[in-house]
């Protein structure tokens, strides 16, 4: 018949279910069909003592499993990770047989109803880290290791990590559960606390004083009552049950690898199962969270991406474990990029800090400026704090104390040589301040101002 | 390793202590195979229970038909109404099957283990048979108070429980799940029942009753108070907010209040979920044969002379026996034979009386033409389809097989004495090939025969409960095709009486089945029904007799209108705002 099994029934059991074979389905409806076909269903008695019978066996079972073809582990490294401002080289590596552990953990939520699931979590027992679960992890034809491993560690640490692990993994879930209960609690709690009152005051406006006090205390008794069995049906009860556990020997290649960057160079210890290839990410030094993506800051430590921090001007890079003084920390105001200390400028009026592009330091007074502090001069079109720009007439200090020069300056010559607007003009005017020499040209009806820098290159004129 | 894992992230979690035996396994490298290894997962894997989405229970509970609505029911109750709720199901939809659904889906969960039902005395092995057989769940009937602390399954009535030798016991224990069944027996918050129910721990309760509301509202607010105290608020607030002046019958605001019961109480009704096919039913007069007449009056004359009426001193130590043998004398001959026989040898009458009652029994033996027999076999032979036949009385019921067997008809017996394997053989016989199911009362409950749709009363019980679980029996959710229940009635005898009562005045062969418990509670008689009428019957003066029969027959057509006022109010209230399918 399909749909049904013949079920063999071990033999120190046969008495308790006084059969030795039973014909069992799991459809109701071939069940209603045939007579003595039993129906396993949760719940069954029959089931429940399938059960029963089969989690008080099998806790714990061993196997090996073997490696693939040996590739190389330069490869298997550029396979799993990536590197930023830094270059691997594979400087030592080691084959073994490592340990890993396979738990299997049941766990029970009870709150007004409830929730039941299983975990797994693989650790290697050297790293103690977590491995990713494999289906072959379940094959049942896994060989057998050909020496007992016997009392070889302590496998406490091993299992508290897994159950670490595990409650990592379940915490929403349980939470959840919490919540959701505790939710229907509060409601009824409300409610119950609500009618409560309703009656201890309308107790307390009748006529009999004595028998009003009596009614409250009984009240309040049976709140109490009440609210404890609402407490009972909704508060959380869980439970975890570790179910068995695998001991899986899996070859094993453990490598160091040298990170050379910037500035301090830094060694890392992989390792790898030679069955899936897969190097468990590394951990970041300053967040801890594992990543694909390796960097090196200039202080030698492992940081992932988010906690890098690069000088948006020198590309000097940090991370979040180098010590503070170390830190690319400091952001422009302005453009908000990231800046060492050294291209940190904070500008002489207090503002904050910007990037030397956002900074002016005033050719006029040699103050640093930035930001709404910065003023464009109206005559030489130069930026210069707004402290020496005069607002009424718009123009800079160098602008307001140009004095005549003669038509043979040194600078009007180079002006003459630069510009092509320059040759109708008769009167020239001239001041210098520290980074430009302001030069302006006056004819009957015309005026025009040239910039020109320290080097008597010409910058602007208009 | 013996220190216990102390949670890091989630601080409710409690780690199993047995961990450490599978820990030290591991530990001192003891190993199993893979195979078993597996198993265990997979067994775990596979006995998983979370959340209520479906019905877990359902293919547990074989062999019962179950509805759509009684499973959504089951699941608004469990999802929704979070495990209490009032089941207030119109008269013969299932609230039991409902009721227990719920709990056996709550205990495969795990979420239960300490039950309670309270239900009238009359019920308590009913229950516990249906329990056991329909859904597996074992119950006891409580006895003594030790059972309280004996077992965690308990079915007990409500007067015994509520008694002060066993509510004491009860106090101190938390139930998971308390059913009350004929719940409408708290509608009042000031009656010792209700407090007692009130009284008792539990997280999870069910109250049972067709009629939720029978004269006013504030029978309602009590059994929701019981059940969600605040639901409705206090009395107070619930008067202002629902009551108008003077009326305590129908709300302010109906759709107020449907909305706020909707959240405690699931009523299907009869028309929204199922419709059962019609039923006929037909008397069937049989006139004695002279030697049957004879016999019937004669043993009629000496019970009146002897039944200790009211009226009368003597003590009453054979009013039972005197009882049943004139309902054996309606029966058979071969049924009032045996009981002749057994008193006539009996010390407790005189040697006059035992030499008559010794007269009546050689002349029911001597009884050669049973007109009823004779119409059961032309009745038999009318039709191809299968028919019960219900009979009170062994004697009566191995008469008819010998008679069966002689005409040559297919039958298989059913009867109280038989083991369970046997009747469960005799079921599967009729189920096959027989024609005729031939059945004393005892024991058919909860056995499916709606693939049969004719029934023959070869007697008529006294008890008209008796009645109506017959008919029950086939006219029943599951039933496709027109019912026909034939009743035979002999003239001249009790069974006018019966017929007069229950047909004439209370048209009980109209009635669903379940109502006319309804009806009957509601007659303010400290007497059965059965001892009223043998009451009744046993006066001497025909004139007395008619007399007394009408005022009982008026007092139950009173119980019958007063039972249709009952409905008409609740439809007016509720309507059908209640039921699982209006509300999908």
């Amino acid at each position: 018949m399909p749909g049904v099994v013949r079920y063999e029934i071990p033999p120190e059991r046969r008495a308790a279910l006084n059969a030795a074979v039973l014909r069992v389905t799991f459809d109701p409806a071939l069940a209603e069909k045939y007579d003595g076909v039993e129906l396993l269903t949760p719940g069954s008695l029959l089931l429940d003592r399938i059960i029963e019978d089969a989690s008080s066996r099998g806790h714990h079972c061993v196997a090996i499993v073997q490696a693939g073809d040996e590739s190389s582990e330069r490869e298997v490294l550029a396979a799993n990770l990536s590197f930023r401002n830094a270059t691997p080289e594979v400087s030592s590596s080691k084959r073994d047989l490592v340990p890993y552990m396979l738990f299997t953990f049941r766990i029970t939520l009870i709150t007004d109803e409830k929730t039941e699931l299983l975990e797994t979590v693989v650790l290697n027992c050297d790293s103690l880290r977590e491995h990713q679960v494999r289906d072959m992890f379940f094959e049942e034809a896994l060989a057998l290791p050909e020496e007992p491993l016997t009392g070889k560690r302590d496998i406490r640490p091993v299992y508290v990590a897994a159950c670490e692990e595990m409650e990592k993994r379940i915490g929403a879930v349980v939470a959840d559960c919490r919540e959701s209960a505790r939710g229907r609690l509060t409601e009824e709690e409300q409610r119950i606390k609500d009618y409560f009152a309703g009656l201890a005051r309308e107790a307390q406006v009748s006529k009999y004083p004595e028998q009003a006090k009596a009614a409250i205390e009984a009240y309040s008794a049976e709140e109490r009552k009440r609210l404890e069995e609402a407490q009972l049906k909704y508060s959380l009860d869980a439970r975890v049950r570790l179910v068995g556990v695998r001991t899986i020997m899996v070859p094993t290649v453990k490598m160091a690898v040298l990170l050379t960057g910037r500035k301090k160079g830094r060694e890392i210890e992989l390792q790898y199962d030679e069955v899936s290839l897969e190097i468990p990410p590394p951990r970041c030094d300053a967040c801890g969270t594992e990543m694909k993506e390796l960097g090196l800051c200039d202080e030698g430590h492992l940081v992932c991406g988010e906690c890098e921090r690069k000088c948006a001007v020198c590309d000097r890079v940090s991370c979040q474990a180098c010590a503070e003084n170390l830190r690319v920390s400091d952001k422009c105001a302005q453009c908000g990029r990231l800046l060492c200390e050294l291209h940190a400028v904070r500008d002489d009026f207090g503002l904050g800090v910007y990037c030397p592009d956002h900074t002016t330091e005033c050719p006029s007074c040699g103050k640093k400026a930035s930001g709404s502090f910065v003023a464009r001069c109206g005559r030489c079109n130069q930026r210069y704090c707004f402290l020496c720009v005069a607002a009424k007439e718009k123009s800079c200090g160098t602008c307001r104390s140009l004095t005549g020069v003669s038509a043979d300056n040194a600078d009007v010559a180079r002006v003459k040589s630069q510009s092509a607007f320059a040759g109708k003009f008769g009167k020239w005017k001239a001041a210098r301040n520290r980074k430009f020499t302001i030069v302006e040209g006056r004819a009957m009806l015309a005026k025009r101002t040239f910039v020109l820098d320290m080097e008597g290159q010409l910058v602007w004129e208009g | 390793m013996t220190e216990a894992y102390a949670p890091r992230h989630v601080p409710e979690l409690r780690f199993s202590p047995e961990d450490f035996a599978i820990l030290n396994e591991v530990q001192d490298g003891i190993v199993e195979d893979s195979r078993s290894w597996l198993l265990n997962l997979d067994a775990n894997a596979l006995s998983l229970k979370s959340g209520f989405e479906e019905l877990l229970c359902l293919p547990l509970v074989r062999g019962l038909r179950k509805y759509d609505f009684q499973i959504k029911t089951a699941l608004k109750v469990l999802r929704e109404l979070r495990g209490r709720a009032i089941l207030a199901d119109e008269v013969g939809l299932g609230k039991t099957i409902e009721a227990g659904l719920i709990a056996k889906e709550l205990m495969i969960r795990g979420l239960v283990r300490k039950v309670l039902i309270l239900v009238p005395a009359s019920l308590t092995e009913q229950w516990r048979d249906e329990m056991q057989e329909k859904f597996g769940i074992p119950f006891e009937v409580t006895d003594e108070v030790e059972d309280w602390a004996r077992h965690d399954r308990l079915i007990c009535s409500l007067d015994t429980a509520k008694s002060p030798r066993h509510s004491v016991n009860i106090e101190g224990i938390t139930f998971d799940l308390v059913i009350v069944d004929e719940a409408h027996k708290l509608k009042n918050r000031l009656t010792l029942n209700w407090k007692f129910v009130n009284g008792i721990r539990k997280k999870y309760l069910l109250l049972l009753t067709a009629t939720p509301v029978q004269n006013d509202l504030e029978e309602l607010f009590n059994l929701v108070t019981l059940l969600k105290p605040g639901q409705l608020g206090t009395w107070g607030q619930f008067k202002k907010r629902f009551l108008a002046a003077g009326d305590k019958r129908m709300p302010k605001d109906v759709g107020d209040l449907r909305g706020l019961l909707f959240e405690v109480m699931i009523r299907n009704r009869r028309g929204n979920v199922l419709t059962l096919p019609p039923r006929r039913a037909h008397l069937a007069r049989i006139t004695f044969s002279p030697g049957e007449r004879r016999l019937y009056d004669e043993v009629t004359a000496y019970i009146r002379s002897r039944y200790p009426r009211l009226d009368r001193k003597e003590a009453s130590v054979n009013r039972l026996a005197l009882m049943i043998l004139q309902k054996e004398v309606g029966s058979s001959s071969f049924a009032a034979a045996a009981t002749l026989r057994r008193l006539s040898e009996s010390e407790q009458f005189t040697f006059e009386e035992r030499e008559q009652l010794s007269r009546l029994r050689d002349m029911a033996v001597s009884v050669d033409r049973h007109e009823k027999g004779g119409k059961l076999v032309e009745f038999l032979g009318k039709f191809d389809d299968k028919v019960l036949v219900f009979t009170q009385y062994l004697p009566t019921l191995s008469y008819l097989d010998g008679l069966l067997k002689q005409e040559g008809f297919s039958h298989s017996l059913f009867h109280g004495g038989m083991d369970a394997w046997t009747k469960e053989e005799s079921v599967r016989k009729f189920k096959g090939d027989a024609k005729v199911f031939l059945s004393t009362e005892a024991g058919g409950e909860g056995r499916n025969l709606q693939f049969a749709n004719k029934l023959v009363n070869y007697d008529l019980p006294w008890n008209p409960l008796r009645l109506e679980q017959r008919i029950g029996r086939i006219h029943r959710v599951g039933q496709e095709r027109e019912c026909q229940i034939v009743s035979f009635w002999t003239e001249r005898t009790i069974d006018e009486y019966i017929l007069e009562l229950l047909d004439k005045k209370i048209d009980m062969f109209e009635l669903v089945v379940g109502e006319l418990d309804l009806i009957l509670g509601s007659v303010e008689d400290r007497r059965s029904f059965e001892e009223v009428l043998m009451d009744i019957w046993s006066m001497e003066s025909e004139a007395e007799r008619r007399r007394e029969l009408e005022r009982f027959g008026g007092e139950l057509l009173d119980a019958k209108k007063r039972y249709a006022a009952v409905k008409s109010y609740q439809e007016g209230l509720l309507g059908s705002s209640l039921a699982v399918e209006g509300s999908t």
